[in-house]
């Protein structure tokens, strides 16, 4: 069996089996403990908006520091929207997620869908550079931060160079279509495991967040 | 068939449709980059001498940019044919210098499209070989 | 067909015909285009097949449909009729010879032994291991005749996607146990030239492209000459502007497969197929799948009978389905359950209250 045909068929299979299964998990896992029962009466109520209101307001750098940590802010966005600018609305990529929805939509065109993966790229290679070389981070990185931006990285520098017929060692196009695959395959599997799960964390932590300061009369 | 199957079959109702012309990204685009060829190989032909050939079946053309291309050269002067293995046209283009060599095989078929910028295509000419040949028939037929 | 005309060059052989020197200029002309090779070399292509020796080629079918040899004889340049007279000497092929039974084989054998080491071997069909009954020429098993008259053959032209790959009765779960000439074979070179069936002109471009320069073609990691599989069906498709500019047909009947736009999304294996297609064109280069409307099935690739579905886009892939994937969601949630559960134990206890 091919790279290819390896990739699209029982590597694929497998990968999504862990994805479901390991996010299923660790939701689960999460959202069946207990939450902390606070008996004391509410302060305020309209507790939701509470929650809403923590998710925008946590979504922006706190004041004390915005200063300080623009670029980490700034480059967080950038990379995050142009990301998924490529991922979701790049041509090709839209039969891959019409089989598991059954619908599409319109794509970006290739020119500006390839930029907005460039500019992922660059800032991605960035930021892994600054995590390996500055004082600080490079001690309190762990091997998840590590494997979540390599991972990350891997699917898009592998899209581009199966788009841009950039072959290193003799690879041919097919084989190099099939090492992309592969690395979703790989961020698939690692998902559930790591901080990648942000992604559906990130949001209800916030919210959860936000309602009980809100009981408590915090303005936050 | 039964009759009635059949009676099924022509109630059918086929409409022909006639397909839009093709847009105009169709092109493969070669046809203009073709033309900047063989202007260029005029121009070197004046220049040097040098003969150039295009085959045109190893270049990707899109449906009708054949016949737009060889509609763009048009017809000249001289056209000349023979037969070996089937026919064969050299016919000089309204820019002389250009010609468009067709080959077909002995059942018809065509087997080979170039364009040629010369003076002359070299199958034009008669050959060392031939001409030996013939010498030696003419030579027989004096003396027998 | 002379099955002892050994020896004679090729241009004897055709002035013998009668064919005169302009004719064998066009003979040459119009092979170096089949061979995809530069006019400018036409001349050194008439020096080198003016002197060639004219080949022995025996061709066995195996398990096999017959399509290859339906696409040869749709070969228009050189005709067939001009290759087995002038160029080759095809001394056995049971579709196209007169001789039958006894005689054919007696022809065949005769062939063989006053050719030793020097005839070539054009292969079609793959060979069933499975039983060797399965098929057999005369009584004698593919294997066990592939196996003998591959002894004595110079190189080994293995025709269309059976030969060269296994092909279709390859193709899960394989039944018979085929296998392709590569499998079998170590010892001699071997050519595939795959498809299926393979461009005609492919088929006798090898046979001239041998004939010409006396050795064999470069040929890419498959083993197939690199003059008509160097590329693939996506380099040298017309419709490559669409793709790039993002317009493809979403269905069979729909305005962009009218307006001849990209069919990627409707399942072309154009990026992954390598073949001369889009250049060399199908029935007296008439036209070739995507250009009349249906994506490339990548027929000249290993295996392409097991690819995920002639219509599923390249970016599609094998995911399971609904099912598996909710199996093991509900698997997931029961992990979870489990964790939460112990993890509750460990949690201050909050006497009846509860999340």
């Amino acid at each position: 069996m091919s790279i290819l045909e390896f990739a699209r068929g029982p590597a694929f299979q497998v990968a999504l089996v862990v994805f479901a299964f390991g996010v299923c998990w660790r939701l689960a896992g999460i959202f069946l403990m207990y939450r902390r029962f606070d008996r004391s009466q509410p302060r305020q109520h309209a507790l939701i908006a509470g929650g809403v209101r923590a998710i925008v307001m946590r979504s922006l750098p706190p004041h004390e520091l915005e200063k300080k940590i623009v670029f980490q802010h700034v480059s967080g966005y950038a990379w995050h929207l142009a990301y998924f600018a490529s991922l979701l609305f790049f041509a090709p990529h839209i039969p891959f997620f019409k089989q598991f929805l059954g619908f599409g939509w319109p794509t970006l065109s290739n020119t500006v869908a390839l930029l907005s993966g460039a500019v992922a790229l660059a800032i991605l290679l960035a930021l892994l550079w600054r995590r390996a070389s500055h004082a600080v981070l490079r001690q309190i990185s762990t091997l998840d931060d590590y494997l979540s931006i390599v991972l990350s990285i891997l699917p898009l520098l592998t899209g581009f160079m199966t788009y841009a017929r950039i072959l290193p060692l003799g690879l041919r196009y097919e084989n190099m279509l099939g090492l992309h695959l592969l690395s979703i395959c790989a961020l698939l599997v690692w998902f559930p495991f790591g901080k990648l799960m942000h992604l559906f964390l990130a949001f209800p932590a916030r919210f959860q967040a936000g309602v009980l300061l809100k009981r408590k009369g915090v303005e936050a | 068939m039964s009759t009635d199957a059949r009676a099924r079959l022509a109630a059918i109702a086929i409409v022909a449709e006639t397909p839009p012309a093709p847009s105009v990204g169709a092109d493969s685009g070669n046809v203009p980059l073709l033309l900047g060829e063989i202007r260029h190989a005029l121009e070197r032909l004046l220049a040097t001498g040098a003969v150039h050939a295009i085959d045109l079946r190893a270049i990707p053309l899109g449906p009708g940019e054949e016949d737009r291309l060889l509609e763009a050269l048009g017809t000249g002067e001289l056209c000349a044919t023979f037969d070996a293995l089937g026919r064969s046209e050299l016919q000089e283009c309204r820019y002389p210098g250009v010609w468009r060599i067709t080959h077909w095989n002995a059942a018809d078929e065509l087997i080979g499209r170039f364009i040629e910028v010369t003076f002359a295509p070299a199958l034009l000419a008669s050959n060392r070989e031939d001409i030996r040949d013939g010498l030696e028939r003419l030579s027989a037929e004096l003396s027998g | 067909m002379d099955a002892l005309n050994i020896g004679g060059t090729v241009g004897e052989q055709l002035r013998a015909q009668g064919v005169s020197r302009r004719g064998f200029m066009k003979f040459c002309a119009t092979t170096a285009s089949l061979m995809a090779l530069s006019p400018a070399l036409v001349p050194r292509i008439a020096e080198a097949l003016a002197g060639a020796k004219r080949p022995s080629v025996i061709w066995l079918p195996f398990q096999e449909c017959t399509g290859c040899t339906e696409s040869l004889t749709r070969s228009h340049a050189p005709t067939l009729e001009s290759l087995i007279f002038g160029a080759i000497s095809l001394d056995y092929h049971e579709t196209l010879q007169a001789a039958a039974g006894h005689d054919a084989e007696a022809a065949r054998n005769r062939a063989m032994e006053a050719n030793w080491g020097e005839y070539f071997l054009a292969v079609d069909g793959s060979i069933p291991l499975g039983n060797k009954g399965y098929s057999t020429i005369g009584g004698v098993s593919n294997v066990d005749l592939l196996k003998r008259v591959a002894q004595g053959a110079k190189a080994i032209v293995a025709i269309g996607t059976c030969a060269s790959f296994g092909g279709l009765p390859k193709a899960s779960p394989n039944p018979t146990g085929a296998v392709a000439v590569r499998d079998l074979i170590k010892d001699k070179p071997i050519i595939n030239v795959s498809g299926c069936p393979p461009l005609p002109m492919a088929i006798t471009g090898v046979l001239a492209q041998v004939l010409t320069f006396g050795q064999l073609p470069e040929l890419d990691h498959l083993g197939r000459p690199k003059a008509f599989y160097g590329q693939t069906i996506h380099d040298r498709c017309y419709r490559r502007p669409f793709y790039e500019r993002g317009q493809f047909a979403e269905s069979f009947d729909d305005e962009g497969a009218k307006q001849g736009w990209c069919l990627y999304k409707l399942g072309c294996k154009g990026p992954v197929t390598y073949n001369a297609c889009p250049t060399m064109k199908w029935n007296l280069g008439a036209s070739f799948p995507i250009e009349s409307g249906h994506g490339c099935i990548g027929c000249s690739e290993p295996d392409f009978w097991d690819w995920q579905g002639v219509y599923r886009p390249l970016s599609t892939t094998r995911w399971g389905g609904y099912q598996t994937l909710g199996a093991a969601a509900a698997v997931g949630v029961a992990a979870g359950a489990v964790a939460a559960l112990a993890a509750r134990r460990k949690q201050r206890p909050v006497g009846e209250d509860e999340a």
